[in-house]
């Protein structure tokens, strides 16, 4: 598929999309789990082979059936509303969109977002995106495969912020935090409690506290909710945008501009050598 | 008038920071018609001959919540607590108002300028300043007049009943307005003009839009014309919400 034309058009319908995916994520408060099919749209990313990344894939049965996305047909179904009304923007820029709004809504920092996505019907095989049960170099595998760093890996885990997991899906139960409606940083604050009744805590969240690379972001975090939002949103930006050129879908209409204002140059010279030519050949023959 | 209060850049911040709050608050609780009720019903008091009234926090005083026009507000005056309880230092009256904007904004609506620094006030208003939903086209003219808004004003606010709904025990009246309660659209308009349906509301004073020539005008420019219903709506809203309010620089 090609690059969508990232016009006017396209922008307003942009528009209109977040402003529905607001509606929708507010009142079927489903953030958590819009925020999670962006990341995992997102997170198939191979930095070394250029594969994966968000480019809506996860559509394709083959890919919503891994195991890493049971549950996410849920989401893939909200989304199809918006779809039917916006049919021109792609799924690529429409599951990242989602994401951003579900942080939005959720009282999350603002992540800046750039459409111009194109749409992939190929999917990556199973098996790009964390395991839960793993640790510390498991999640660096992962993680450096796509691209991203140590600061990276704990601010998105931040996203646990919001939400819960469940049995029937991950086969994991409950909430990180107090309020899974609410992005702020206290999945970090839980994290240093330590163990809490009635609170989840994976493995590979248990590990950002094993590491001291990524332990020292934990407690950055933890006492400090504005650089959090500042990093998460960094890393969200990043992620949402792995393996995509922002601005390269509307090279041609840049390339019109340029074009244009090359001739408008050209025109307006032409014009002022005539006028002064006029004005010069009147002067000699006033002498 | 709304006096105003000196804002710095920790002020700015402590702003930014409600505005998530009440983002997740009024998401998660689905109570975003009766927040943008508040911030109206705030700001709606406004005499601009007097300069009396306005967007000032009086709403929060149990001398005017009891007022009949303001039953069921003390839900919405205790769910902006939580949030002031976190943000001391942002007045009443702007929280009230930020509360409404957000209100727009998560339902699907459009953006709103808010600018911050009204001051509270303990004064309030006489009962009778906001609009009797039994009434007609002139007494719609009264009100607004008074305010200083005009009939484009009354039309595009008329819109916000696309949120809600009608409580028995509060206006007397039941129902919401349109199918979807919870999305800003420009729906409103559109079932104004389709005439009575069943299981919606209309309201003498929504019926009143059709009667009239200038605001039938509006109500048929808005029920064909979405982007124009949000531009005009994102204008008159922020008029409502700065009546008598000079919005302080920094």
């Amino acid at each position: 598929m090609a690059l969508p034309v990232v016009d006017t058009e396209y922008l307003k319908e942009i528009d209109k999309a977040r402003r529905d995916l607001r509606a929708l994520i507010a009142y079927k408060n489903c953030a958590p789990i819009m925020l999670r099919l962006a990341w995992h749209d997102a997170g198939t990313y191979d930095v070394n082979t250029k594969t994966g990344g968000p480019n809506g894939s996860i559509r394709n049965e083959e890919e919503y059936s891994h195991g890493s996305n049971n549950g996410l047909k849920i989401a893939l179904d909200f989304c199809e509303e918006v779809k039917a009304k916006h049919p021109k923007i792609t799924y690529a820029d429409l599951y990242q969109l989602a994401g951003v709004v579900a942080v939005e809504v959720t009282g999350g920092p603002t992540v800046d977002f750039v459409p111009g996505r194109k749409d992939s019907k190929i999917s990556p095989k199973e098996g790009r995106l964390p395991d839960a049960k793993r640790g510390a170099p498991h999640l660096r595998d992962i993680f450096y495969r796509m691209g991203l760093s140590d600061k990276d890996i704990v601010a998105l885990s931040g996203g646990h912020t919001l939400g819960r997991a469940h049995p029937e899906r991950s086969g994991f139960d409950g909430p990180w935090t107090r309020e899974p409606l609410k992005f702020d940083n206290s999945y970090f604050v839980e994290l240093l409690n330590g163990e809490s009744e009635g609170l989840l805590q994976l493995p590979t969240d248990k590990a950002l506290l094993e590491d001291p690379e990524f332990r020292r972001y934990v407690e950055l975090y933890a006492k400090d909710e504005d650089a959090f939002f500042r990093d998460y949103a960094a890393s969200h930006k990043k992620l949402s945008e792995l393996g995509f050129s922002p601005g390269s879908g509307s090279k041609s209409t840049a390339n019109d501009c340029t074009i244009l204002a090359q001739g408008a140059v050209g025109v307006a010279v032409t014009v002022a050598v005539v006028i002064l030519s006029y004005f010069y050949e009147v002067r000699k023959r006033m002498k | 008038m709304v006096g105003s209060i000196a804002i710095d850049a920790e002020y700015l911040k402590e702003i930014e920071k409600a505005r998530r709050d009440l983002r997740s608050l009024i998401s998660s609780r689905s109570c975003a018609p009766i927040m943008l009720r508040l911030a109206w019903h705030d700001a709606g008091t406004y005499d601009a001959k007097t300069r009396t009234g306005g967007p000032d926090g009086s709403i929060r005083h149990e001398q005017e919540y009891a007022h009949n026009a303001n039953n069921g507000l003390k839900i919405a005056i205790d769910l902006c607590e939580g949030v002031k309880a976190k943000h001391p230092r942002i007045t009443y009256a702007d929280l009230y108002q930020l509360a409404g904007v957000v209100a727009v904004e998560v339902t699907g609506g459009p953006a709103i300028d808010f600018a911050p620094g009204r001051k509270d006030s303990s004064e309030s208003p006489e009962e009778g300043r906001l609009p009797d939903a039994a009434q007609g086209v002139s007494h719609l003219r009264d009100i607004f007049y008074r305010m200083g808004l005009s009939d484009k004003d009354i039309v595009a606010l008329s819109g916000g009943h696309t949120l809600g709904r009608a409580h028995p025990e509060r206006s007397g009246y039941e129902g919401p307005w349109t199918k979807e309660p919870l999305k800003f659209d420009n729906s409103y308009f559109v079932e104004l003009l389709k005439g009575e349906s069943e299981g919606l509301l209309k309201l003498p004073t929504d019926k009143a839009l059709l009667e009239d020539p200038k605001f039938r005008y509006y109500v048929e420019l808005y029920a064909k014309d979405e982007d124009a219903f949000f531009t005009d709506y994102a204008a008159s809203h922020k008029k409502l919400s700065e009546l008598g309010f000079n919005p302080p620089s920094l």
